[in-house]
């Protein structure tokens, strides 16, 4: 059985709250990214929006999601993320990352946002309205 | 030890003054010789005008000054090994420093006195939360490309010119100056929506994946738990969404720093 995005956040709820190192935190924050942009990525790809192959897949991901009123601030929150991903895992001289809090708030944001979107894409209606916002976000920027 | 003295008394008043953007002022400490000096206003880093004198750039690199400033806050501790701590030597000099934090990211190197210590160029520049100036932040770092000052003309003239690999974006000037309104705005709206904000620090971030994705960020020191930091978040987003222009929300990210 194929896995599911969620189980990345659940990991993530387990790194930061049970273990107490910080490399546990940074994967915390690494994992919480990763649960929530498999969910928005799939949607997308599920729906017959061609994401390329490459690292511009998570960026366009954030854009066209953004542009959608319904979902920009679920977007916007993949985009913290997105960020906070990029310290945890590359910037490791960055010493607010050993500090639990800011684990937890990565696990709270991405499963609020996680929760949010899945409700959203679960009624058909809101779905084919961000399907929509997508499909004319692409060709106004032709991206 | 290296050290670094000022001149705390004796601003410029020449009118034609041009702020340095950060790529200048690393540029001449890296050209300095030892005992010479340099100076800038201090209103670049948005302080009161203030001379600064630099006998040694080493100095800047050496992580025992840090450790041998006890007032000097934690988010500028010796913890950060890439810090730059500029150290304004008057009686209370702890009142009067700013800093400059570089990280690297991308395949050059222009800046080589650190021999390894400053990795690579794509760099970030980091401004004490108090001296923090927005104008600066857009204009400097963000990179406004500024007619050549007077200091600019002298490293042109007397030492080797700056890497171009570095060279600041241009953005227009109308763009520079709605950017600053807008950020402006955006401080405030934070500054009214967290209970607990004790700090804003905005950068500029390159993301080391994605080609040309790069963010503004703000980071914001609180101390509430982070269910409560979030509730404020989702105001703050509100607000922001609903007053700023939806291309300046697209730019901005959020992240924290706790202290309690």
């Amino acid at each position: 059985m194929e896995m599911v995005p969620k189980d990345f956040i659940d990991l993530a709820h387990e790194l930061s709250h049970r273990f107490n190192t910080e490399a546990a935190f940074r994967s915390a924050i690494s994992r919480s990214y990763y649960g929530l942009y498999n969910l928005m990525s799939r949607f997308l790809v599920n729906n017959h929006i061609a994401l390329p192959d490459t690292a511009k897949a998570h960026d366009l991901t954030y854009k066209y999601l953004h542009a959608v009123q319904d979902v920009q601030k679920l977007a916007k929150i993949l985009d913290d993320l997105r960020d906070q991903r990029n310290d945890a895992d590359y910037h490791l001289e960055l010493t607010q990352y050993n500090d639990p809090n800011l684990a937890r708030m990565a696990y709270i944001k991405a499963n609020t946002a996680y929760n949010g979107f899945e409700k959203l894409i679960s009624n058909s209606s809101d779905r084919k309205k961000i399907i929509k916002g997508v499909i004319e976000y692409k060709s106004k920027t032709q991206s | 030890m290296n050290r670094l003295c000022t001149d705390l008394n004796n601003p410029s008043t020449t009118d034609n003054y041009t702020s340095p953007t950060s790529d200048v002022l690393l540029g001449e400490l890296q050209e300095l010789p030892p005992d010479s000096f340099t100076s800038w206003r201090a209103s670049d880093f948005g302080v009161r005008p203030i001379g600064l004198a630099a006998e040694n750039v080493v100095a800047f690199e050496d992580t025992y000054l840090l450790e041998s400033a006890p007032s000097i806050p934690d988010e500028v501790s010796m913890r950060y090994l890439q810090t730059f701590f500029v150290d304004l030597s008057s009686l209370d000099k702890y009142k009067h420093f700013f800093f400059v934090n570089f990280t690297g990211k991308s395949v050059t190197s222009p800046y080589t006195f650190v021999e390894g210590r400053i990795e690579q160029s794509s760099h970030r520049t980091r401004f004490s939360p108090d001296f923090f100036n927005i104008k600066k932040f857009v204009s400097g770092v963000m990179g406004k490309a500024f007619a050549p000052s007077i200091k600019q003309k002298q490293l042109s003239e007397t030492k080797q010119p700056i890497p171009t690999d570095v060279a600041p974006m241009v953005i227009a000037e109308s763009e520079e100056k709605n950017l600053t309104k807008e950020l402006e705005t955006a401080v405030r709206i934070a500054e009214e929506c967290y209970s607990t904000l004790k700090a804003i620090d905005v950068n500029i971030e390159y993301d080391p994946e994605i080609v040309d994705r790069k963010t503004i960020r703000f980071t914001l020191t609180v101390s509430d738990k982070p269910e409560l930091v979030l509730k404020d978040e989702f105001k703050f987003k509100d607000k922001l969404y609903s007053t700023l222009d939806i291309k300046t929300c697209e730019q901005l990210t959020t992240t924290y720093k706790w202290k309690s």
